[in-house]
């Protein structure tokens, strides 16, 4: 399976890169500098929505009345998008993938999102996201085997306005989701010293 | 030389027990799920995935996301 660029630099395709704060930007680069030793995925945490998408590994959508769920290959976890018109928690409790609620705009589904706890990264250099994030998705079934995702995330407390990329998944077929659970037998987070 | 008989039966049956058991385990991949066809893939006239085949849809007439 294909590794996106965005895996690495969410924002690879817009011409002027992420529009960071300074402070973001500066987090970033120490990051990326430091050989990612403090990414949450080398220590097994969970990685949000946004890498969720752009990591190389299967995902499986199950869509019912109601209510979409996402079932990730990553750390066998899974996210649901209610579509039941429930509107997004007032104050909810800091989650990894955040509440999401969908509305149909014709064939596209618009999803938004909030509630992240604080520290997310978007991608393997770091990009940061803060508790203050509001995610919006706009999944669009192109034709039987593409998917088209527009995400464009809101955050003003690391960026200086929002920002929207385009990823473009494609149907795996004749397989399944298989285990995949980075704890199982992780030796490798005592190695990473950094720089 | 009856009893003989019998052990050896024993002894015999025993190791094909333990031997059917052990391929059971070692299953290779094919019957396993990872390989397992998706059912409903629209087909090209040369028989292959038509992968640019219309976007499945709901009985209420959404696009229908499953299986991605």
């Amino acid at each position: 399976m294909p590794v996106g660029q965005e895996f690495t630099n969410i924002g690879w395709s817009l011409p002027d890169g992420l529009p960071y704060l300074p402070w973001a930007a500066a987090a970033a680069k120490k990051r990326t500098e430091d050989l990612r030793k403090e990414d949450p995925t080398s220590f097994c945490l969970p990685i949000g929505i946004v890498r969720l998408h752009t990591i190389a590994l299967l995902k499986k959508i199950v869509q019912v009345p109601g209510l979409l769920v996402i079932l990730n290959e990553h750390n066998t976890s899974y996210r649901q998008i209610f579509t039941d018109g429930r509107p997004l928690p007032e104050d909810p409790n800091p989650s990894w993938v955040g509440y999401s609620s969908g509305t149909w705009d014709g064939d596209t589904l618009v999803v938004r999102t909030a509630g992240f706890r604080d520290g997310l990264w978007l991608d393997a250099n770091g990009s940061p996201l803060t508790d203050a994030a509001r995610i919006t998705e706009r999944f669009r079934r192109v034709n039987y085997g593409k998917l088209e995702i527009d995400i464009t995330v809101d955050d003003a407390k690391a960026y200086s306005r929002p920002w929207t990329v385009r990823l473009n998944q494609f149907l795996a077929l004749d397989t399944d989701l298989i285990d995949y659970v980075c704890n199982e037998n992780e030796q490798d987070v005592s190695h990473l010293v950094g720089k | 030389m009856r009893a003989m008989t019998w052990c050896a039966f024993r002894i015999v049956t025993g190791a094909a027990v333990a031997l059917t058991a052990m391929l059971v385990q070692l299953s290779p991949l094919d019957a396993q799920w990872v390989k397992y066809p998706t059912a409903g893939v629209p087909k090209t006239s040369a028989g292959t995935p038509n992968l640019n085949a219309p976007t499945p849809r709901t009985a209420d007439g959404k696009p229908d996301f499953s299986g991605v």
